[in-house]
């Protein structure tokens, strides 16, 4: 009977820890569950540094437990990954765009299109300009960005679109900025 | 056997369907008995031993994992190698997966190099390599490695909130003979190999981070140099022609990102 009665409560034991993680880690529904995005990171130091310790003897457990807070910072990392796909999933929209408009021009045909296309190609490039938000924060660029200087501040020239990068939080993120030149 | 029982309740109370807490995740204060003083000794004499150093260089080679919003962990490898010459002198340098970092602080200044982008950041630093870590950590969001290395045996380190510490006997860290060390404490198992003798170093170190239920880790293995040899140009940024300054987010503005 031992034996019998094993199995099952691990079984169990994986049914309830499992049942959990399943309905917390699908809030989108639907595609890659994953989207390349990191719920969280190994804590990689015991000792955790604070702004707010008092001297060890003061200490008590609640401050202890705030430094806990700190390790946080992995987490807010993580969803900058997040950004990243966001990103790119502006620039895939503008790219069906684009083609939608192309197939109704080969569809249609005949010479009148040709200023329907070019005022297309004006749609999606102003919708490229609109997609990237002043003041937002990415991770990664668009591809053929070019290293650009300005008053002494580094930026990055992608098309139209101007990034500043920075060093947030040790990883390279880009704030997406006004034309500064 | 104390474990085995514990984890037979908790099997119970999770198969009967009880949504208690698993006991080891919420220590009982009274719970001192399971705190053993010859490890927390030996934690001590580590610290103490970490604090008479003058300087140092220790090369860790460390995996780290993280884990995927349906649970699937990632491990990913990188060394660090540490100078560090108390109180004021550090360099880091940081070559793995992910990426490659080389901090440098020279007691005036901070300096955080990423050598695939080409980016550095350089900040007016304060006086010590602890004060240092404050302010990197609290204004800036950036960890510096290995920093328990530079907290243990000091007013900062976070031995008092330790629920839990155990020998677990000799163990070999590449071929060198130490002593098994486990800790429990809230949010973090972690546990050490300190070397036996006169010089008690950390050697390697596991830590499991429990807040979430993937249990991700992170691995370090220390080899030290006691005698390291450096001049001062070791810690002071020399950017190469290629490379471009940029500015360091400060934390509050890093946080609001994160949470956008």
């Amino acid at each position: 009977m031992k034996l019998n009665i094993r199995p099952f409560l691990s079984f169990s034991l994986a049914l309830l820890l499992a049942a959990p993680s399943v309905a917390a880690t699908r809030p989108g529904g639907g595609g890659n569950s994953n989207n390349g995005s990191v719920r969280s990171s190994s804590r990689s130091n015991v000792n955790q540094p604070s702004a707010n310790r008092s001297a060890a003897s003061n200490r008590s457990a609640n401050e202890n437990r705030n430094t806990n807070v700190n390790k946080n910072t992995n987490v807010n990392r993580n969803t900058n990954v997040n950004k990243n796909t966001n990103v790119n999933v502006n620039r895939d929209v503008n790219v069906n765009t684009h083609n939608s408009y192309n197939s109704g021009y080969y569809g249609g045909g005949g010479c009148c299109y040709h200023s329907g296309v070019g005022t297309a190609v004006a749609v999606a490039a102003a919708a490229t300009a609109t997609a990237v938000v002043v003041g937002s924060m990415v991770n990664t660029l668009p591809p053929n960005c070019t290293t650009v200087m300005a008053n002494g501040v580094t930026y990055q020239q992608c098309g139209g679109s101007y990034y500043q990068p920075q060093f947030s939080g040790g990883n390279t993120s880009y704030m997406v900025v006004n034309n500064p030149m | 056997m104390k474990r085995n029982a514990g984890y037979a309740i908790a099997l119970l109370m999770l198969a009967t369907g009880l949504t208690a807490p698993l006991p080891a995740q919420q220590p009982s204060p009274q719970k001192t008995d399971l705190i053993d003083p010859v490890a927390m000794d030996a934690l001590n004499q580590m610290g103490t031993y970490l604090r008479s150093l003058k300087d140092f260089q220790v090369t860790a080679a460390v995996t780290s994992e993280d884990v995927l919003a349906d649970g699937e962990k990632l491990t990913y490898a990188h060394t660090t190698s540490i100078l560090a010459v108390l109180p004021n002198r550090l360099r880091v340098e940081v070559q793995g997966d992910q990426k490659s970092r080389l901090f440098l602080y020279d007691g005036k200044t901070f300096t955080l190099f990423a050598r695939r982008a080409g980016y550095y950041a350089t900040v007016d630093a304060p006086p010590t390599i602890g004060e240092l870590i404050d302010v990197a950590s609290d204004k800036y969001g950036i960890e510096i490695p290995l920093l328990d290395l530079f907290l243990w045996g000091g007013p900062r380190a976070s031995t008092n909130e330790i629920t839990e510490a155990s020998d677990f006997g000799p163990g070999d860290v590449g071929g060198i003979t130490c002593e098994h060390y486990a800790f429990r404490q809230p949010g973090l198992d972690w546990q050490v190999w300190i070397q036996l003798g006169d010089h008690p170093l950390p050697k390697k170190l596991v830590l499991t981070t429990l807040t979430d239920e993937a249990r991700p880790q992170h691995v370090s293995l220390l080899t030290w140099n006691l005698a390291p040899s450096y001049n001062d140009a070791a810690f002071v940024f020399d950017p190469p022609t290629d490379a471009h300054k940029i500015p360091f987010a400060e934390e509050k503005a890093a946080a609001a990102a994160g949470s956008n």
